[in-house]
C-alpha cells in the first residue's frame, strides 16, 4: 500500500473534505504578481505558513479560534511568472490546436487554464467566460492563498497575517479579490441539500474509511488520482504485470510530487427560481415538495439518498456518515428510487448496472469541497436581490480526466447511463440547462413522470484552475530555486 | 470467392477431415485471398450482403511532392459540406508514408469512407454534390483528370481501382437514413405530444395526438439543417458530438506463433492453426477469424460489437503496406473517446484481443491494460480530416430507442380510442409500458 508523504501534501488536498470535517469558514484570496522577486519574497513568506496534511491533523486537535488552515495555488501563468519551469514540468502544456482528447497524461487543461476551457464544460450562455466576474477576467489572476478556519476568527488572523505580508510585497504582489464562504446550518448549501457526503476514500491517505467510501471492489482510491508521483486509478491493478510501471503519470519528477491539481469554480445559485420551480411542479406532478426535490438530486435534503430512503426523509440517516454513503445502484436498474437522471447518480454512478463499466468509472473520481457565500434565504422569502452559491473545488490529479469528464460526459451529457438517450435531459441540479428547456424523467412503476422545461440553477461566476505543489517545492519556489 | 454460406459451427464442430465429408467447402477455398471485387452491386464484405446500410472506401495515392499541399488543403474542412439523403457518415483522412510503411518522401495515401444506404451510386451523388471541395483535393491525387468530381460516373471510373474490399462491416441499425431521421422525429412528436398533454385539458388530448401521433410528422426534423462537419482528433471536449475512429495497425509478420500473441487467444489461436495447418501466417489467420469466427455473426444483436452502447459502425480492412500488411479499423462512436475504447475491454474485451493481438505493438495483457491499448491505439491513429455525421448529436442509444419506440407507436395508433379518458388512460398505459424509450 502506497504511503503518501503526507507531511509534503497540503492539507487542501487530502484533508478537512468530508461532510463532517469539513471547516466552517473559507476565504480565497486571489493574486497577481507584477514583478517576479518580489512575488518570490513573498512567497518565501507565504510558504512557511503553508498547513500540510501532517500539520492539519495537529490543527484539528487543538482549541481556539484563531487557529487557521493556509494553502497555496498556481495558475499557469502564476508559474510561468515565477519562472517555473513550466513548460518543461507539464510536457503536455498548452498546445491548443492538437489536444488530443483521451490523453493520459493531459496536463493541457491545466495549462489552457479555466477559461479556455469553459465552453467544452457547458459554461456558455449566462456561465460564459464574457460574463464571469472581473476577478476571473484578469489574465494575471496567477495565485489563490486559500484559508479556512474553525471559526470566523481564525479567518481573520489569517487574513491579518496575508494583509501585512502583502503590504511587504506590495511592488510584487497584489490582491485582486477576496472570496469569502461560511457554512450554513448541517453543512447545506442555499437550496437547503447537505452537501459534499459522498467523497472517495484515498488510499495511502491515513484517515479510516467511511462505508460507501471504497469503490465497488472494496478498494481504496488510488492516491494518484488525487496526488501526483503516485499510482493512479488504471495501473494500480493492471490485469497482467505491465513492469509495475506508472503508466499513467509518467510526470514523477520531483518538482510536481506531492502536489495536486485545483478546480475552483465560483457558481451562483439561483434559490428563488429553485424553490418556486420545485413547488409548481411538484403541485403539477402530485409530488411532495421534499420528494420532487429530492428525486433530481438523489438525496433528500437532510442527506439520506433516495437509494436508502426512497419514500421518506429520513433525517437520522442522513446525519449518519456510517450509513448516508453505503450504497449503490445495483438493484435499482429500472430507476425507481434514484432516477437515471439525478444528480448524485450521474456525477458517481457506483455500482449502476445502466452504468459505465468499472474501468470507466476508475480515474473519474474527484474530492469536492465547496463551502456557500452569501446569506442564506429565509424559507418563503421574496427574492433580496443579493447574490449567493457555493464556492466549489475539486481536488484531482489530472483536470482533464477527472473533474471536466464527469461535468462534460456525466452531467452534461448522457453518458452516465444507458437509459439516458436524449440531449434534453441533462444534469437537474447543476446542468447546463441553458434556453430553459431542460427535460427531466422520474421513472416509476406507475409510470414516468416528466418534468419540462427546466431551467438553469446554477450559474459560473468565475473559475481557475490552480495547482498546489507539494511544500517542498512552495518553499523552493520562494526561495528563488525554480 | 468465399462460400457465404459457410458454416462456422460446423466448421468448428468437424475439423478439417469432417469438413469434406459433410460435402462442405474445402479448407482452402475458406482462406484464399478474397478476389478483388468490381464496384458492384455487391459489397465486398461479405457479411454486408442484403444489409441496407453499406460501406465503402477507397485509397487513392497521392502524387509525388504534393503530400504536404493535400495535407494543408484538407486541413481546411469543408470537404463534406453538402448533405445528400441516405448518407450517414464520411470521411477524409491522409495516410502518410510512415502510416503505410513506405519508404521516407513517399507521398502516401488519401483515404475516402462512406456509409450509406444501398446503391453504390447514393455515395457517388454525394461525392459529385462536393465536387468543388474533393476535386480539389483529388487534383493531388494521381490519375485525376479535371472535373471529374462532378460526374458521378466518371467519378465511379476513376474511384473503382482504389476501391479497398472490408473484411468487416458492423452496423448497429440496419435503418435507411431517412428511416432514422423519421424515427428520431417520431419520438420528438410523440414528447411534444407528451409535454403538451401534460400542460393541457384532457379534452384537448384526442387533438393533439392527431396532430403529433397520427399526422405525418408536423416536426419533421432536421431534413434542411445544415450538417456538422468537424475534424476528429483536435476537439478535446466533443461528447455532443458522434465521432470517429481510424487507426492503421501493422498485422504481425510471418508464420503464426500462438505463443507470440496475447496469451488469453494463444489456445483459441492453436485451435486455428490445428485447422488451417501450420503455414498460416498472421494475415491469413487475421482474415480467417474475421471471415468465420464470432465476428463473422449477421445476426446484429448477436454480434460481439453490440455490446457496445455507443458504436455505430465500424469496418476492418486489411491493406497491403510497404511492411507487410496493416489493419485499417474504422468506427463511427458517441461521445468520449476514452469512455468508448474501455468498452472494448470492459465488454468484449476476449473477442477483440483475438482479432487485434494479432497486430504488432498490441499490449501483452490485451485491451484490459488499460493505458496500455490506449497507447497502441494513439500509435496507429490516423488524424481524419474531416468527418460528415448526417445524424449530428444523436446517440445511438437513442436512435436505437427511437425506433423502438416508432414501432410500438404503430401499433398502438391503430388501437387509439375515441373518448378522451379512454384515450388518456391507454396513453399512460403506453407510456409506463415504455419510459426506458423517453428518457
Amino acid at each position: 500500500m502506497a504511503t503518501i508523504e503526507l507531511d509534503d501534501v497540503q492539507s487542501n488536498v487530502l484533508r478537512g473534505f468530508r461532510h463532517t470535517e469539513a471547516l466552517p469558514h473559507v476565504a480565497y484570496s486571489l493574486l497577481g504578481f507584477t514583478a517576479k522577486d518580489t512575488a518570490r519574497a513573498f512567497l518565501a513568506e507565504a510558504a512557511a505558513l503553508a498547513t500540510s496534511c501532517t500539520a492539519w491533523n495537529a490543527l484539528a486537535k487543538q482549541a481556539g479560534d484563531e487557529r487557521f488552515v493556509w494553502n497555496l495555488g498556481f495558475t499557469y501563468e502564476g508559474l510561468l511568472k515565477l519562472g517555473f519551469d513550466a513548460r518543461a514540468q507539464f510536457p503536455n502544456g498548452p498546445v491548443t490546436d492538437s489536444l488530443q482528447f483521451g490523453s493520459f497524461t493531459g496536463y493541457a487543461a491545466f495549462a489552457l487554464g479555466a477559461r479556455q476551457r469553459a465552453h467544452g464544460l457547458g459554461d456558455v450562455g449566462e456561465s460564459a467566460p464574457a460574463n464571469w466576474q472581473a476577478p476571473y477576467q484578469r489574465l494575471d489572476l496567477h495565485a489563490v492563498v486559500s484559508l479556512s478556519a474553525w471559526a470566523p476568527d481564525g479567518i481573520a488572523a489569517a487574513r491579518g497575517r496575508l494583509g501585512a505580508m502583502l503590504a511587504r510585497h506590495a511592488t510584487g504582489v497584489t490582491e485582486i479579490a477576496c472570496e469569502l464562504g461560511n457554512a450554513l446550518d448541517r453543512g447545506a448549501e442555499h437550496f437547503g441539500f447537505a452537501d459534499g457526503i459522498g467523497q472517495p476514500y484515498v488510499e495511502g491517505s491515513d484517515l479510516e474509511p467511511l462505508p460507501g467510501e471504497l469503490d465497488r471492489g472494496g478498494d481504496p482510491v488510488p492516491s494518484g488520482e488525487f496526488v501526483l508521483g503516485y499510482p493512479a486509478a488504471f495501473d494500480a491493478k493492471p490485469p497482467c504485470d505491465v513492469q509495475g510501471e506508472n503508466l499513467m503519470q509518467p510526470l514523477t519528477l520531483s518538482r510536481l510530487r506531492n502536489g495536486s491539481f485545483l478546480v475552483f469554480r465560483k457558481l451562483r445559485e439561483d434559490v428563488v427560481r429553485f424553490r418556486s420551480w420545485v413547488a409548481e411542479q411538484a403541485t403539477r406532478t402530485k409530488m411532495p415538495e421534499e420528494l420532487f426535490a429530492a428525486r433530481l438530486v438523489g438525496r433528500w435534503r437532510s442527506g439520506a439518498p433516495l437509494a436508502l430512503a426512497p419514500t421518506q426523509d429520513d433525517p437520522e440517516l442522513g446525519r449518519d456518515p456510517l450509513r448516508n454513503n453505503d450504497f449503490d445502484y445495483a438493484a435499482d436498474g429500472d430507476g425507481f428510487k434514484t432516477p437515471f437522471g439525478a444528480h448524485i447518480r450521474r456525477a458517481n454512478p457506483r455500482n449502476d448496472p445502466t452504468g459505465p463499466t468499472p474501468p470507466q468509472i476508475a480515474g473519474r473520481r474527484v474530492i469536492r469541497r465547496a463551502v456557500p457565500y452569501g446569506p442564506p434565504l429565509p424559507e418563503g422569502s421574496a427574492d433580496d436581490g443579493i447574490e449567493r452559491g457555493i464556492l466549489f473545488v475539486a481536488i484531482n490529479a489530472d483536470i482533464e480526466r477527472q473533474f471536466e469528464f464527469v461535468q462534460t460526459n456525466w452531467l452534461n451529457n448522457t453518458l452516465s447511463s444507458n437509459r439516458l438517450t436524449l440531449e434534453a435531459d441533462k444534469d437537474p441540479l447543476v446542468g447546463a440547462n441553458d434556453a430553459g428547456n431542460g427535460k427531466f424523467v422520474i421513472p416509476g412503476p406507475n409510470g414516468p413522470c416528466f418534468v419540462w422545461n427546466l431551467p438553469r440553477f446554477v450559474t459560473v461566476r468565475g473559475a481557475a484552475y490552480f495547482f498546489l505543489p507539494g511544500l517542498h517545492e512552495l518553499r523552493q519556489l520562494g526561495s528563488g530555486t525554480a | 470467392m468465399p462460400d457465404n454460406t459457410f458454416d462456422r459451427r460446423k466448421f468448428l464442430k468437424l475439423g478439417a477431415a469432417g469438413l469434406a465429408a459433410a460435402g462442405l467447402p474445402s479448407l482452402t477455398a475458406c482462406v484464399q485471398e478474397p478476389a478483388t471485387l468490381p464496384l458492384l452491386a455487391l459489397s465486398p464484405n461479405p457479411a454486408n450482403v442484403g444489409n441496407r446500410v453499406q460501406s465503402h472506401s477507397v485509397h487513392i495515392p497521392v502524387k509525388a511532392g504534393k503530400a504536404a499541399e493535400l495535407a494543408a488543403l484538407l486541413a481546411k474542412g469543408g470537404l463534406f459540406a453538402k448533405r445528400t439523403p441516405g448518407v450517414h457518415f464520411a470521411r477524409a483522412a491522409q495516410l502518410s508514408a510512415a502510416h503505410l510503411g513506405q519508404p521516407e518522401g513517399s507521398p502516401g495515401e488519401l483515404t475516402l469512407g462512406i456509409i450509406y444506404d444501398r446503391r453504390i451510386e447514393t455515395a457517388l451523388n454525394f461525392l459529385a454534390q462536393n465536387a468543388d471541395a474533393l476535386g480539389a483535393a483529388f487534383e493531388f491525387c494521381e490519375g485525376y483528370d479535371a472535373g471529374t468530381a462532378s460526374n458521378p460516373a466518371a467519378l465511379r471510373t476513376y474511384l473503382e481501382p482504389h476501391l479497398v474490399s472490408d473484411n468487416l462491416f458492423f452496423t448497429a441499425y440496419d435503418k435507411a437514413e431517412n428511416e432514422v431521421l423519421a424515427c428520431l422525429a417520431v419520438q420528438d412528436n410523440f414528447l411534444e405530444l407528451l409535454r403538451r398533454a401534460d400542460f393541457t385539458d384532457q379534452d384537448e388530448l384526442p387533438y393533439l395526438v392527431d396532430h403529433f401521433l397520427l399526422a405525418d410528422a408536423p416536426h419533421a426534423r432536421m431534413l434542411d439543417e445544415p450538417r456538422p462537419t468537424h475534424r476528429s482528433g483536435s476537439r478535446p471536449f466533443s461528447p455532443h458530438t458522434t465521432n470517429t475512429l481510424t487507426m492503421l495497425q501493422p498485422l504481425m509478420r510471418g508464420r503464426l506463433h500462438p505463443e507470440k500473441v496475447v496469451p488469453c487467444s494463444a489456445s483459441r489461436l492453436e485451435k486455428i492453426e490445428r485447422f488451417v495447418g501450420k503455414h498460416f501466417d498472421y494475415r491469413q489467420a487475421f482474415e480467417f477469424i474475421l471471415r468465420e469466427g464470432e465476428f463473422a455473426v449477421k445476426d446484429m444483436h448477436e454480434h460481439p460489437l453490440a455490446a457496445l452502447h455507443t458504436l455505430h459502425f465500424a469496418r476492418i480492412a486489411v491493406i497491403e503496406t510497404g511492411a507487410g500488411h496493416s489493419m485499417l479499423f474504422s468506427s463511427v462512436y458517441d461521445g468520449d473517446f476514452t469512455q468508448y475504447v474501455l468498452d472494448f475491454g470492459s465488454r468484449v474485451a476476449d473477442q477483440i484481443d483475438f482479432i487485434w493481438g494479432l497486430t504488432e505493438n498490441y499490449p501483452h495483457a490485451g485491451c484490459r491494460d488499460v493505458p496500455g491499448f490506449i497507447e497502441w491505439i494513439h500509435g496507429g491513429q490516423v488524424d481524419v480530416q474531416d468527418f460528415y455525421s448526417a445524424h449530428g448529436n444523436i446517440t445511438l442509444l437513442r436512435i436505437q430507442k427511437a425506433s423502438q419506440l416508432r414501432e410500438k407507436l404503430a401499433v398502438l395508433s391503430r388501437y387509439l380510442a375515441v373518448d378522451p379518458t379512454a384515450l388518456r388512460v391507454q396513453l399512460e398505459a403506453f407510456v409506463r409500458e415504455n419510459q426506458a424509450l423517453l428518457s
